[in-house]
């Protein structure tokens, strides 16, 4: 259980580093 | 009184006590957001986690501190719901599994609600009350906040600032919500919807069976569920349950909880761009929309003659619907969730008609602009109108402005890629669930339904609605974890795209109106809007609407 426990958290901070990713792209494209 | 004709009275009744509200809860929402002074208990709330209250936020800071509050809440979300078994009252119940933990935590964050659990059978009440009804809340105090950030983009001039975003979250939730959310939830207990703390009971019926009866704080969910377009119904059947929807009454009361914020908002843009017919114009795109929905839905849930010998012998299509509130009950209702992002049901989608279940699927794929969600519906509609905008400019050679700022090339890639993410982020989670094998083995319903219950889950998760068609195996781990992404996708990639606009917009000079402006607060503007919405998300879908309910429905 833990092993999907760290898996799950590990998405997570996955999906929002690409969320985070996107709005620094944007930045750029902005500049 | 005919079940038709009751229905037809709601929705008049609806119409007047909406249109009653406009003036004064739009009017309340602008002062909620532009009023220079605190309360105290935002003061407090501001030193307690450490807020600048005066920084105004450029749209990367203002997104960036979203995207930070809501990543550390999916964490807590889903440790909460982990770890469950060891708070009170929780009934008994074992920790959530991992990925029904992390699917519904992205659920409640990104104010979807998408629910692959029955609640009275998994979750305790402490982890309802102190987790999901507390996201209800918050999820929908940022939507309601990106969009003044937006609207602040069309107000505010020759600066890169679009407000505070700790500040807007506190005082959408502390002014705003919660206040409705008190007055709303006694009336719903009044009306009958339960509210205790008792155990479960399990009692003897009249045939000599066990049934166990659960309990729990059901008015004060039921009403943030609605007024936050949420939709996580405590239970599993949702509004169709009595303890948290006992009586016409209360069904009325719930749609109108549902439609209320949304509505309402166009005047708060109104007021704070300083032009009110603005305002009139989008809640007329909007209520025009709603209104063709609600008559959609209805005529073909009224109409025998396509539903099959069942229907024909029931003189409607009866099949999923609660008895209590009938066909026409139930097409408001249904209306109602799928033009607002919130997905709570009265009766079981996946039994609508062909047509019926389309329109609600359509509703979904509108990026749910008429009204919308909290927030979600009015930055959907502005951009809605800047590509309107556009588009009659390059076809009678008007000049795109809209509230007083040009329609450039940045703005319309902004507007393009808003539009683009959404079909983008469906369709391709869609593909990859009927063209790879551990997709398919949870279609329990083969050819065209089983292609709208795929679309539909995902348009419902991408665009944060909640509500599903039955029949298809989303508690599997691969529509667990694909969900997961698409709601946090859906969610926010949308954002990034609209507060990039809305902080382009706000960097611009305003340009004075001349003979060469359209005028955006015509009958006329708003027919154009509503002919781009159309025309767009028919054009977008029409190969997995052709596919999907077309084909059903025409067989």
């Amino acid at each position: 259980m833990w092993g999907w426990d760290l898996g799950f958290i590990g998405m997570t901070i996955g999906a929002f580093l690409v969320l985070w990713l996107l709005v620094k792209g944007v930045e750029r494209f902005e500049r | 009184m005919s079940s038709t004709a009751a229905g037809w009275l709601q929705f008049a009744l609806l119409v007047a006590a909406l249109a009653a509200c406009y003036i004064p809860l739009g009017n309340y929402i602008a002062w909620v957001f532009t009023s220079d002074k605190d309360w105290r208990v935002e003061r407090g709330f501001y030193k307690l986690i450490g807020i600048d209250r005066t920084a105004d936020q450029k749209w990367s800071v203002y997104l960036r501190s979203i995207l930070a509050f809501s990543f550390v809440s999916v964490l807590f979300l889903y440790g909460l719901q982990r770890l469950q078994h060891y708070l009170p009252y929780s009934e008994g119940f074992p920790g959530v599994t991992p990925d029904t933990a992390w699917n519904t935590a992205d659920s409640f964050v990104t104010n979807t609600n998408w629910q692959n659990y029955a609640g009275e059978a998994t979750m305790g009440y402490v982890a309802q009350m102190s987790g999901l009804v507390v996201q209800q809340f918050l999820s929908a105090a940022v939507g309601l906040s990106v969009a003044i950030a937006m609207i602040r983009g069309f107000v505010r001039s020759r600066t890169d600032r679009l407000g505070n975003f700790w500040v807007d979250v506190t005082r959408c939730t502390i002014r705003l919500l919660v206040p409705i959310a008190i007055v709303g939830g006694l009336i719903l207990i009044a009306g009958g919807a339960i509210e205790n703390f008792h155990a479960y009971q399990t009692v003897t019926t009249l045939a000599g069976g066990h049934q166990t009866i659960p309990g729990g704080p059901v008015g004060s969910s039921e009403i943030i569920k609605d007024l936050g377009n949420n939709g996580g119904g405590w239970f599993n059947t949702n509004a169709a349950h009595p303890f948290e929807n006992p009586n016409p009454f209360t069904n009325w009361f719930i749609i109108f909880s549902l439609l209320l914020i949304p509505f309402a908002t166009p005047r708060a843009f109104g007021k704070m761009v300083k032009d009110n017919r603005q305002g009139y114009a989008l809640v007329a795109v909007m209520a025009i929309i709603w209104a063709l929905a609600v008559g959609g839905i209805s005529l073909f849930e009224a109409h025998t003659g396509t539903g099959g010998t069942a229907t024909i012998l029931a003189h409607h299509a009866a099949e999923g619907t609660e008895a209590r509130f009938g066909t026409p009950g139930c097409s408001l209702f249904a209306a109602s969730t799928t033009v607002t992002s919130t997905g709570a049901v009265n009766c079981f989608h996946d039994s609508l008609t062909p047509f019926g279940g389309g329109i609600a699927l359509f509703d979904i794929a509108l990026g749910e602009i008429a009204p919308g969600g909290i927030g979600a519906g009015m930055y959907g509609i502005l951009i809605l109108a800047v590509v309107t905008v556009f588009v009659a400019g390059l076809m009678v050679g008007r000049t795109p402005e809209y509230i007083g700022k040009k329609i450039r090339p940045t703005e319309m890639k902004y507007a393009a890629l808003y539009f683009l993410t959404l079909p983008v982020i469906i369709l391709t989670a869609a593909a990859l669930s009927i063209g790879t094998h551990v997709g398919q083995k949870s279609i329990f319903n083969p050819g065209p339904h089983g292609l709208t219950e795929i679309v539909y889950a995902f348009a419902s998760e991408a665009n944060n609605n909640g509500s599903a068609f039955a029949g298809l195996g989303t508690s599997a781990t691969w529509y667990q974890i694909l969900g997961g992404f698409v709601m946090l996708f859906g969610r926010f990639a949308p954002e990034i795209f609209a507060l990039g606009l809305a902080g382009s917009l706000a960097r611009q000079q305003p340009v004075p109106a001349s003979a060469g402006t359209l005028d955006t607060r015509t009958p006329l503007f708003v027919g154009m809007v509503v002919g781009v919405v159309l025309v767009l998300v028919g054009l977008t879908y029409f190969p997995a609407l052709a596919l999907g309910p077309f084909a059903e429905g025409l067989h």
